[in-house]
Formats: structure tokens, sequence, C-alpha cells
């Protein structure tokens, strides 16, 4: 007889392997029905993913081993040409990696933080909240060249808002989209007003979805304020932290439409992103090849970025 | 001068290039004897039906339709659709269809696809010398079956012409084609005591920077001049202005010294006088006051005459060394898609001869601003009357003479970028000079090299 205190012990598993069972006819038939089943639910899904997903990728791969300007008739075999060309051109390619680098970090980060207090602010249910929340998420319903616009208005150092806030102070408006030592804010500063509002409006579900247990068992221990936040809904954020990092480097590194609508990656490459540079070498140059291989660079950066995420920052991570 | 035109020899010397050789303005390899060029011969092309239509009016069914895709928005779009409607109406055997695809880039980007696709339009629109990419690549066909004595290329001002060529052979008509202009703020001119209606020169604008900026609009000083982040065009009229080429055949840049001097120029200008700047949309500065001067295309005239609420004055690009300067000649012209429909190519010829009607080519001088392309447009009554009453329109005919097509390097896309690029550091960011010029050197260089096999196929030395 085994005392509580004494695990139990199971027997130990056979080594041997277990006779294999015959599946009846019935069983294979329903097995076969099963499978049929789910091939079909999940073909029309699967279709669309290799259609529009893994053969543009695959076909930018095969590209980028190409010379084509897309209006001969067939891409001519280089092979790594355009990925020496590419490592070669030196400064274009670092001015791109630097401008994308700071661009995505500050955007994202600024998002994060900015998009939390607002979302802790939303969580208080202060009077006209619901409106702030509707205001708050606008910006991320409208499409970027339209953001890009507006914000090509406000910039404006002769007619823009921007005149009006710093003559308010006695000073002259920066060309924020004519100079290269604003070109650059000018369109982190547009996207992270666009992505700012979603990211408010998701941690603000988030805080509101957090178990009310620990916080009463907090509360009994005496934390407050600052405390509160840093040691209990922190950690508890974190998955939708993660989510939003991991989300918002991908979108931003990605960012298009307002570089094209506000600075056209210039002056000089003042503000060219990798998106711009791609479309700079496919659109304007006519290097189908290198523009592949740059956009073959960006996913494989992509790529380990986002596995460097997953292996080391998804440790920080608590899950409830 | 450059002499554009093809021969056979020429040609046949481009159609065994390996990789990476651009024709014009967009870095295309030339065709081989197996691909699209080899079908060249012919005017048809088989598997290559026409792009969807939109919906076609009842009044115009049963017709022969064809399509063009317009690089125009807006006015000019509308003046063009005005040009089709006429077209439609004076005829009953074809509806020719008008859709706007954006822009030149747009245009290029969407007939590239459109290739691909094997879906084409039946006729395109490319700017100065981008149709002879598409003509490596076999997309056009060949004009002259159907020109007659009464439509040929002889109806067209001769400055536009010699840019049509390949291989003795017509695959572009001029249409839409222009020359900058220098536009100034007559009233405010006239106010401060300065001069007008005269040749100025760059240094003359210069020096009259004190006393526009004497005056304010808006709260602020008013500028003289505004650069913008575009001006690859212009530049190569400052340029000819300071007595310098841009490129001479493969030589890049002969003389150092003239560029060195308009890039000081203009960037003092900028940084030291700070009576001139970098605008963030120079045109709308001009209309709102805020700036006394811009250039522009003699295609901006109709529209900056209606929105503008001042005088407008019109010039001859600035001078400086050579007064006045040569000028660039700009727009675009009209060509035909190689298909698999010679009822759309006799179609679509058909709409080119009525397009090269004196009194249409007249309508769209007056409704657009781009020069009367048709010699004989100028003698329009509508037309005489409109100079009569507005001589800016005048200066841009009167100053034709001076119209040249630009230096080989900035034919291509990548060559018109990077002058940009560099005066854009240079008005933007006050940059570093020699450091703009060595840039360039650098990417003209890369650029003419790459394309030497095609340049010189064109005749380029």
């Amino acid at each position: 007889m085994t005392t509580l205190l004494q695990p139990v012990r199971r027997p130990p598993r056979s080594r041997t392997a277990p006779p294999p069972r015959r599946s009846s006819p019935q069983l294979r038939r329903r097995r076969l029905a099963e499978g049929a089943l789910f091939w079909a639910l999940i073909l029309p899904n699967l279709t669309a993913i290799v259609v529009f997903g893994y053969y543009p990728t695959l076909y930018n791969f095969v590209l980028s081993f190409t010379d084509w300007d897309f209006v001969q008739p067939a891409p001519v075999v280089v092979g790594l040409d355009n990925y020496i060309e590419l490592f070669q051109s030196g400064s274009m390619l670092m001015d791109a990696l630097r401008n994308t680098a700071i661009f995505v970090l500050v955007a994202v980060i600024g998002t994060l933080f900015g998009g939390m207090a607002i979302g802790a602010l939303l969580a208080q249910r202060l009077r006209f909240s619901g409106l702030v929340r509707t205001l708050a998420f606008a910006p991320h319903m409208l499409p970027g060249a339209a953001i890009g616009v507006l914000w090509l208005f406000m910039f404006d150092p002769n007619y823009g808002l921007s005149r009006w806030l710093f003559s308010m102070f006695g000073m002259e408006s920066p060309s924020w989209t004519t100079t290269s030592d604003f070109s650059l804010w000018s369109i982190t500063i547009a996207y992270a007003w666009q992505r700012l509002g979603f990211v408010a409006i998701i941690y603000y579900t988030a805080i509101l979805d957090l178990p009310k247990d620990i916080y009463e068992a907090a509360s009994l221990d005496g934390a407050r304020g600052l405390p509160l936040f840093r040691y209990i809904t922190l950690p508890l954020l974190s998955p939708v932290t993660f989510f939003l990092t991991v989300t918002g480097i991908i979108a931003a590194a990605q960012t298009f439409d307002i570089i094209a609508t506000l600075t056209m990656g210039g002056p000089g490459t003042s503000s060219t992103t990798l998106p711009w540079m791609i479309y700079d070498q496919a659109f304007v140059d006519f290097n189908i090849g290198t523009s592949a291989a740059t956009a073959t660079v960006m996913f494989v950066l992509l790529l380990i970025v986002t596995g460097v995420q997953t292996k080391y920052a998804s440790k920080q991570v608590h899950y409830s | 001068m450059h002499n554009l035109t093809l021969t056979r020899r020429h040609l046949l010397s481009a159609l065994g290039l390996g990789t990476g050789a651009a024709a014009l303005a967009a870095c295309t390899g030339p065709v081989s004897a197996s691909d699209g060029g080899s079908e060249a011969a012919g005017n048809l092309r088989s598997g290559f039906s026409q792009a969807a239509l939109g919906e076609i009016p009842s009044e115009y069914a049963g017709r022969t339709n064809i399509l063009f895709w317009a690089p125009w928005t807006g006015g000019l779009f509308e003046a063009m659709s005005e040009q089709f409607a006429m077209f439609n109406e004076a005829q009953s055997d074809i509806y020719a269809a008008i859709e706007s695809v954006g822009g030149y880039a747009d245009l290029n980007t969407a007939f590239t696809a459109a290739l691909q696709a094997r879906a084409v339009p039946d006729m395109v629109c490319f700017p100065e010398m981008q149709w002879l990419q598409f003509y490596f690549a076999g997309a056009l066909a060949p004009l002259d079956p159907h020109f007659d004595d009464e439509w040929n290329l002889d109806v067209y001002l001769e400055n536009f012409t010699e840019e049509s060529k390949a291989e003795d052979q017509t695959f572009v008509v001029p249409f839409a084609r222009s020359t900058p202009l220098f536009y100034y703020n007559k009233t405010l001119f006239n106010d401060l005591g300065l001069p007008v209606d005269t040749q100025y020169t760059w240094s003359q604008l210069r020096e009259l920077g004190s006393e526009i900026s004497s005056v304010s609009s808006a709260g602020q000083p008013i500028k003289t001049f505004a650069y913008s982040s575009g001006d690859a065009w212009f530049a190569n009229s400052w340029l000819w202005a300071f007595d310098g080429v841009w490129s001479d055949g493969f030589d890049v840049m002969p003389d150092e010294e003239k560029v060195r001097e308009l890039m000081t120029f203009a960037n003092e200008w900028v940084h030291v006088d700070g009576n001139a700047y970098m605008a963030q949309a120079a045109h709308t500065d001009f209309q709102t006051g805020l700036v006394a001067a811009v250039h522009g295309s003699t295609a901006s005239m109709r529209g900056l005459t209606e929105a503008v609420d001042f005088e407008l004055g019109a010039a001859f690009m600035p001078g400086e060394v050579n007064q006045p300067p040569t000028v660039p000649t700009g727009g675009s012209g009209f060509s035909m898609v190689r298909s698999e429909s010679q009822e759309r190519q006799d179609a679509t010829a058909e709409l080119l001869r009525f397009l090269a009607r004196p009194e249409v080519s007249g309508k769209w001088h007056i409704d657009s601003g781009y020069v009367p392309i048709v010699k004989a447009a100028q003698d329009e009554p509508e037309v005489q009357e409109l100079h009569a009453s507005d001589p800016n329109f005048t200066v841009a005919i009167q100053q034709l003479e001076n119209a040249q097509t630009v230096a080989p390097v900035n034919w291509f896309n990548s060559g018109t970028a990077s002058l940009s690029e560099a005066f854009a550091r240079l008005t933007g960011d006050n940059g570093d000079i020699q450091e703009s010029i060595d840039t360039l050197r650098g990417e003209y260089e890369s650029l003419l090299e790459d394309n030497r096999e095609d340049l010189e196929a064109v005749g380029v030395q």
C-alpha cells in the first residue's frame, strides 16, 4: 500500500511495438472520407496562399538570378551578378538598410510606448473615452497614400500646420520633406501616427481582459500605481507586446505608400528604405533582377529578425 | 544635335547584345533574333489581343473599337477626351476609347505589364525617347505604311520629328510636345519696377532678390525662385545657359568647371542669399504668391493662367553665358502598338490622322498649352486670336527655334533621377558641390557604359 507522499509508480512501458491493428474496411473508408473532407476544406485557402504568397516569393527568388526589364520576352540568367552588384553598390544599400532600421525601430518602439499609454488611459473609462477610441483608431482605417498627402500638407513649411506650430514659438518651420535632416523623420512621424491608434486599441482590449484576481491579490499586498503597472500589468501584457512587436516590425519594414507620397525616397537617398529601393530599381532603373535580389535580401533579413524575436523575445512572454 | 536615325547595320549590331543593356529611358536589353524583335519586320503580332475596353456607348456599337492609354490626368486628360469625342462624332466606323493610366511612368509600367499579359492597347504615348525601349522589344508598329501626301512627318514641326525614326521607319508622331518656360508674377515685377517681357539671366534674377524679398506674402518675404525635387529636365537648359553639357556622346561633363559654376550658383542662391529655395510644391507656392518665379513646361501655361490671380508672365528660359539658352524638347508622341489586328491598326492610323488636322492640333494647343505641333495649326484663326490676346502662348512658339534633344545620358529614367537628386542635395541639403559632381559623374558613366552598345546603335558616338 502506498502512502499519499509516495509517487505513484506506473508500470514500465513495453519496449516491444504493439501488434499492428488491422483497420476494418469501415474504418479505412471513414479515414478516407475524413481525409477527403480535410483537403476539400483546406484546398481553397491553400491554393490562395500558394498562388498569391509562395509562388510570387519563389518567382522573385528566381528573377534575382536573371537580367530582365519586363519588356523583353524572357529574362536572361546571370547567376549571382545581381547580388554581387548589390553588395558592391555599397553606400546605396547601406543607406537603405540604415534608414529602414531607424524607421522601423523608432516607429515600432514609439507606437508601443504611445499605444500602451493611450490604451491604459482608455481603459480608465474616462468621459468621452468612446469618442477618443474612435478618433484614435480612425488613422488606421485610412490608406497610406491619403495619410501621406495629409501629412504633406501638415509638413508644408509655407502654409502647413507645421508653420503655424513653429511660428507660435517664433521659429521657422523646418523643411520636413525637402531636406535630408528631416525627411526620414517626416515619414516616421506620419507612419507612427497611422499605426498608433491600432496599437492603442489592441492594448486597450488586452488591459480590459487582464485577470482581476491578480490585481486584487496585488492590492492586498499594497501594490499601487507605477509598481503595479511595472510588475503586474507589463508582464501580463507581454504576449500582446510580443505580437505587436513582430507584426509592427514586418509592417513598418514594408512601408511604401507613405514614402511615395511624402518624400519619394529623397532628397538623395536620405529617406530611401528597402521597399523604396526595390521600387526604384524596378520601375525607375528597370533593373528587375537587381530589384528582385534586394527583395530577397529584405525577405531574408525579416526572416532572421522574426526568428531571433521568436527565439529570444518569446522567453520574456508570460502567459497567465 | 544627335543623329537618332537607326540604320539596319546599327540595329543588327545591337541585336546580339547579351544582358543588362538598356534601350533608352528604361535600361532595356535589346532583342535578339529569336525574340520579340524577329517579328518586327511585320506590323502584326499574333497572340497580342486588345486590352479590356470599358463600356462602349450604345451610339457607337458595331464600330471597330480602338483603345488609347493616356498618360494624363486632370485638365489635360479632359482636353484629350474632348478630342476623342470629336473623332467619334466625326465618322461612323471607328470608336476610339481613351483611358487614363496616370502619368508617363505609370504608362511605362502598365504597358510593360500589358506586354507580359499579351493584352495591349492600340495606341500609347511615350515621352521623348522612351519609345525606343519598346521598339527594341518589337512592341511598336511602323507608321509609314499609313502615311500619304496629307498626313506624314512633314506636317509636324521639324524640331520634334527627328526623334521619331528607327531603321528608316517612323514609330512616333509628335503630339504633346513642349519646352520649358520661365513663368513669373508680372504684377509683382511691374509693382516693383522690375524688367518684364525680357530675356532674363540667372545672375540678373539673383540680383533682384533683395527687391523681391522686400515684399511679403502670408507674413513671409517673397522668394525669387523655387527649385523642386524633380528638376532634371530644366537642368538641361540651366547647363546650356552656363555653356556646358551634361554629356558629349560618351564623355560625361567634358567641361566640369561649367557644371561647378552652375551648381555653385544654385547652391549659393538658396543657402547664401536665401532668395531661392527648394519647394515642396513649386507651382502651388507660385500660385499662392509665396514665390515670384518658377519654371515649368509650356503645358503648364493653361493651368497656371487659370489658377493665378495676378498677371502671369512667360519668358524664355533664363540665360547666362548663352542668351537665350538652348532648351530641351519635352513632351510625348503617339506610337501604334503591334497586335494581331490589321483592322485596329488601320483605325488607329485614322485617329492619328484626325489628331493631326490643323484645327484639332490648334484646339489641343489652346486647351493645354502644348506647342501647336502641326505647322498649319499656327494659322488657325482661334490660335491666332489666342496669341493676339495672350502673348504668353506666343513665347512658347518663339522659343521653339532654341529647342534641342537632351544629351543621351538624360534619355534614361535613371539618368534624370540622378540629375534631379544631385540638385536636390545642393538646393535642399546644402550638399557639397564637388561630392555632387563626383556622385553624378559616377552614375552617369556607369549608365552610359551599361548601355554603350544600344547607344552606339542609335548613332551616339
